[in-house]
């Protein structure tokens, strides 16, 4: 019996054929594709993760490692599906009105992903409403909010009293983040939390939606 | 003494009268205050010279301020979606890396637009595309990177024949708290770019002024060595005190004060936040240079609080 070291190493240093190789090696030895899932792919990514909080990796080390694990998720996507395992939840990202930067909004979701998540990207420039018809249309369990611009925090909490005032507040979650956001912010707002990073805001997702890490 | 030649002693470290202070306000502003802004402008004639009333057209905006989509020379499709402030880049004329290979730079003078040089990469390429080649660092890389270096070489020759004493030139080489990529891939590929570019100007007689936004503590020594003379980096991204460390009495530091708090300070935060500023990087042989910008939800009166504590700290001498 072989450990996942080496496939969490190829995850790690973002090397896509190998990781899919040994994804499928280890199904061939009679390992579960939630196994390979959950202890292979997903602590890969958890320690890309720390590289870059740590400012070890930069964006190329974690978007090649984001590709690798990808590449593995595929190999195992269709047995998944069968054998009917659930993403850990659903996270609808997006950034606010008037708002288009997207390069961290982006970088979120692929660390998400990487933890286990389905991300739905609502795209940039999303009206309040437009996040609470997609939340709906999607049941996404979390809402991501990206702003980047002071002059468009103000649409964050729009997008917190759009769903309160259609009912939908208590079906979700909601997290914020950007370069001008801070908690003091969050919490005048009514979001359920704020993260720096994107490696960070894998860790408050699960904590807000109460899943192990 | 002229604004003009205390600027440049400020610049130089040549002994200063005055710590040069600006102002700037997005059009944004001026749509939103009006002739509200007009009467501050006119309270301040030391920051924005005589003004005439209804000089300012406050709904006309220059080009690409407007909303909507447009190509610029370089193929790349920009869209904006807050009238008043810049777009974005939706449409990158390189999505693969064959495409870097048969690509052609606009041949005539197009002018060095601020994201001249790494952010016209990621405009190119889009900016997954180009963080993957910096990790893989193919071939294309350096041929994308000599390829928009030789156009803007060409563009600098054209901006020096006219012997300005200062070129300008901007491009966001940071995140709030990092940089994108490692440093030491950056003095590999990109530092060489900025440096023929600044030493054609250097040879020309012109010093060289650069805006950075975001966090790049780690490369200032690196942009120094590539011949920036005056540097505009960002408070909040970078902090004072590192700046301090890495930058006071190298580079000569146009500040660019907090504009990510200006918003949700009282006057009493803005005038501390200059005072601690002005208090770090003074020196009296100079380096040190002022700058604030407004967007449009910088309250008011926050715009005048600034206005004023620029005008009390122009002054400061220790
Ligand atoms: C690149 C950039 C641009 C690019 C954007 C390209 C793109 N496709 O996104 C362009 C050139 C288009 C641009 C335009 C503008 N920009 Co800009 N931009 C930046 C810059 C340099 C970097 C932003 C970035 O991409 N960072 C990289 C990512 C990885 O970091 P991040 O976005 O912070 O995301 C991380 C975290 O914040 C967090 N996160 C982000 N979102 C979320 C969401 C959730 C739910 C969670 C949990 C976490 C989280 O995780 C991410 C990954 O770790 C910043 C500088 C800075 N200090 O940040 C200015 C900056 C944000 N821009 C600024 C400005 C002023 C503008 C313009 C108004 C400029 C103008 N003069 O018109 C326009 C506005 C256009 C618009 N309507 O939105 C100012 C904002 C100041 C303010 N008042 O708030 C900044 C701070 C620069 C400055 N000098 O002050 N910009």
């Amino acid at each position: 019996m072989q450990n996942y070291d080496e496939l969490r190493e190829c995850v790690i240093a973002g090397k896509k054929a190998q990781v899919a190789e040994l994804v499928r090696k280890h199904l061939d030895e009679g390992k579960t594709a939630k196994d390979v899932m959950d202890n292979g792919l997903i602590p890969g990514m958890a320690i890309v993760g720390k590289k870059f909080q740590e400012g070890e990796f930069f964006i190329p080390e974690m978007l090649m490692a984001a590709r690798s694990l990808n590449a593995g998720l595929e190999v195992l996507r269709p047995l998944l599906e069968a054998s009917d395992v659930k993403p850990v939840a659903k996270v609808l990202m997006g950034t606010v009105k008037g708002d288009i930067h997207d390069i961290g909004k982006n970088l979120v979701a692929v660390m998400l992903r990487g933890g286990g998540f389905e991300v739905i990207d609502a795209g940039v420039d999303v009206p309040p409403d437009k996040f609470v018809e997609l939340a709906r249309e999607n049941g996404a369990d979390l809402i991501g909010l990206s702003a980047l611009l002071t002059t468009t925090m103000p649409s964050m909490k729009d997008t917190i009293d759009a769903f309160q005032s259609q009912g939908y507040r208590e079906n979700v979650k909601i997290m914020i983040g950007g370069a001008p956001i801070t908690q003091e912010y969050a919490d005048e707002i009514g979001a359920d939390g704020f993260a720096r990073n994107a490696s960070y805001a894998v860790e408050l997702a699960k904590k807000l939606l109460g899943v192990a890490a | 003494m002229t604004k003009q030649e205390n600027y440049f002693r400020a610049t130089d470290f040549g002994v200063p009268e005055w710590i040069p202070i600006r102002v700037s306000l997005m059009p944004a502003t001026w749509a939103k205050y009006r002739e509200a802004l007009e009467e501050i402008v006119m309270e301040f004639p030391f920051i924005f010279g005589e003004h005439l009333p209804g000089s300012i057209g406050f709904d006309a905006f220059d080009g690409t301020y407007n909303e909507g989509e447009f190509t610029d020379a370089w193929g790349c499709v920009w869209k904006n979606v807050a009238p008043g402030l810049d777009g974005m880049v939706v449409g990158h004329p390189l999505p693969n890396r064959r495409d870097v290979r048969n690509f052609e730079p606009p041949t005539g003078i197009v002018g060095l637009p601020h994201g001249f040089m790494f952010m016209r990469l990621y405009y190119l390429r889009g900016f997954e595309q180009l963080m993957i080649d910096f990790a893989e660092e193919p071939p294309e890389l350096q041929m994308l990177i000599d390829k928009v270096l030789e156009h803007n070489l060409m563009e600098v020759d054209a901006l020096v024949k006219a012997k300005p004493d200062m070129a300008v030139f901007g491009d966001d080489l940071g995140n709030q708290d990092f940089l994108p990529i490692h440093p030491q891939k950056w003095r590999k590929y990109l530092q060489p770019c900025y440096a023929q570019m600044y030493a054609k100007c250097h040879a020309a007689g012109a010093r060289v002024y650069m805006h950075s936004d975001g966090h790049i503590i780690e490369i200032i020594d690196n942009l120094i060595e590539a011949g920036v003379d005056i540097l505009n980096p960002q408070v909040g991204a970078n902090g004072l005190d590192h700046l301090a460390r890495v930058a006071k009495g190298k580079v000569a530091i146009d500040l660019d004060l907090d504009r990510q708090r200006f918003p949700f300070w009282s006057p009493a935060h803005i005038e501390a936040h200059v005072r601690e500023a002005v208090e770090m990087l003074y020196a009296p042989e100079g380096g040190l240079l002022l700058y604030a910008e407004m967007e449009p939800d910088v309250p008011l009166e926050n715009i005048r609080a600034m206005c004023e504590t620029l005008m009390k700290f122009k002054d400061f001498d220790g």
